[in-house]
């Protein structure tokens, strides 16, 4: 999306991108279909954009990427990890405000 | 059609559609206004209302009393019997209150999958639902044609006050549960009266209110997704299949 700082992470290319990244990486699981999903997008950007050059900060469409939603056990979207490398430092599963987002993020930084 | 009044549109279905039009109600106010407006007028029109099984028994006087007081044959429909009995066996009789998808379930099962089965007997549609009745009904049109069947909403424009002065000056019978403080009504377990400053759904499905609000989704071993719901429903529908565990 020309102008966004979320960027879209894959399956094919999860490893590079995240696990291998020298900043920690939030990931933000979801799928088209889910309202809650939808309705957390406005804060992924946000976050993104406050956080650019400190975090990574991307999403995650599970629909197409099977593959890494099953290696993380993903039960419920939108799910909400943060990597640090390579390892998981913080998750929350269900749509959370912006507060909530920036607490998991401000203990990694 | 938005600047048609609630009895134009009425009116307009009742010529346009006759008996592939119907009214789809629970009895309460306004779907009552709606009836009252479409025999009052005198055209044709059928009236059908969804029996979940899990109807409160006022919902049920209110059916006895459309029959009494208007002459009309209500259409009762039910869920699929070996839909509801796969459920209930696999997942008890109060399912819903334990997660949302087990609600879901049980919406998909009582009410959405017959009011499906029904709605393919018509052209047309009325249901008495108002934007001000929640968020998620702000922006309901008058008449919505873009999906079979048409889909209509007379009083979309209307206030509560509006209606109840409709039922007042009409004398139309006025579902009991009101005067016990619900604004609106479903299925009994489900169901509580919305306080004063609430929503009027507010009363629904209360108990969700403060969950985090999230979608359960089940893997495949290749990888393929499904929406846990349609993974229960999948069971019901046959449960013949072994119970596949999702890790």
């Amino acid at each position: 999306m020309a102008g966004s700082n979320t960027l879209t992470f894959s399956d094919a290319a999860f490893d590079n991108e995240v696990l291998n990244s020298d900043l920690p990486v939030l990931v933000d699981f979801w799928a088209e279909w889910c309202g809650p999903c939808r309705m957390m997008a406005p804060t992924i950007e946000t976050v993104a954009t406050e956080y650019a050059g400190r975090v990574k900060v991307g999403k995650l469409d599970v629909d197409a990427n099977g593959q890494t939603a099953m290696r993380y056990n993903i039960r419920g979207i939108p799910t909400l990890l943060l990597f640090k490398n390579g390892r998981v430092v913080e998750q929350r599963v269900g749509a959370v405000g912006k507060s909530e987002v920036q607490k998991m993020l401000e203990a990694h930084v | 059609m938005e600047h048609f009044t609630a009895e134009e549109i009425i009116a307009w279905a009742q010529d346009r559609f006759g008996r592939q039009l119907a009214l789809s109600t629970s009895f309460q106010p306004a779907g009552m206004a709606v009836l009252d407006m479409a025999a009052r007028r005198g055209g044709p029109f059928r009236v059908f209302t969804l029996d979940t099984g899990r109807l409160p028994e006022e919902t049920h006087q209110m059916m006895e009393t459309v029959r009494r007081r208007y002459g009309i044959e209500v259409e009762v429909v039910m869920p699929d019997a070996a839909e509801v009995e796969a459920m209930v066996r696999q997942h008890g009789s109060n399912l819903f209150y334990r997660s949302v998808a087990l609600r879901t379930l049980c919406c998909q099962v009582r009410k959405v999958r017959p009011l499906e089965r029904k709605l393919k007997e018509f052209k047309a549609w009325m249901a008495g639902m108002r934007r001000d009745q929640a968020g998620s009904r702000a922006g309901i049109p008058k008449v919505d044609s873009s999906s079979e069947p048409v889909k209509i909403h007379p009083l979309a424009d209307w206030t509560r006050a509006q209606v109840d002065d409709y039922l007042k000056r009409h004398s139309v019978p006025v579902h009991p549960l009101y005067a016990k403080g619900y604004a609106s009504i479903g299925c009994e377990p489900c169901t509580r009266p919305a306080g004063a400053d609430e929503e009027e759904r507010a009363g629904r499905w209360w108990w969700e209110q403060g969950a985090a609000k999230e979608c359960g989704i089940h893997f495949e071993p290749d990888g393929t997704s499904r929406r846990a719901v349609d993974v229960l429903l999948g069971r019901i529908l046959k449960p013949e299949e072994p119970n596949r565990e999702y890790a």
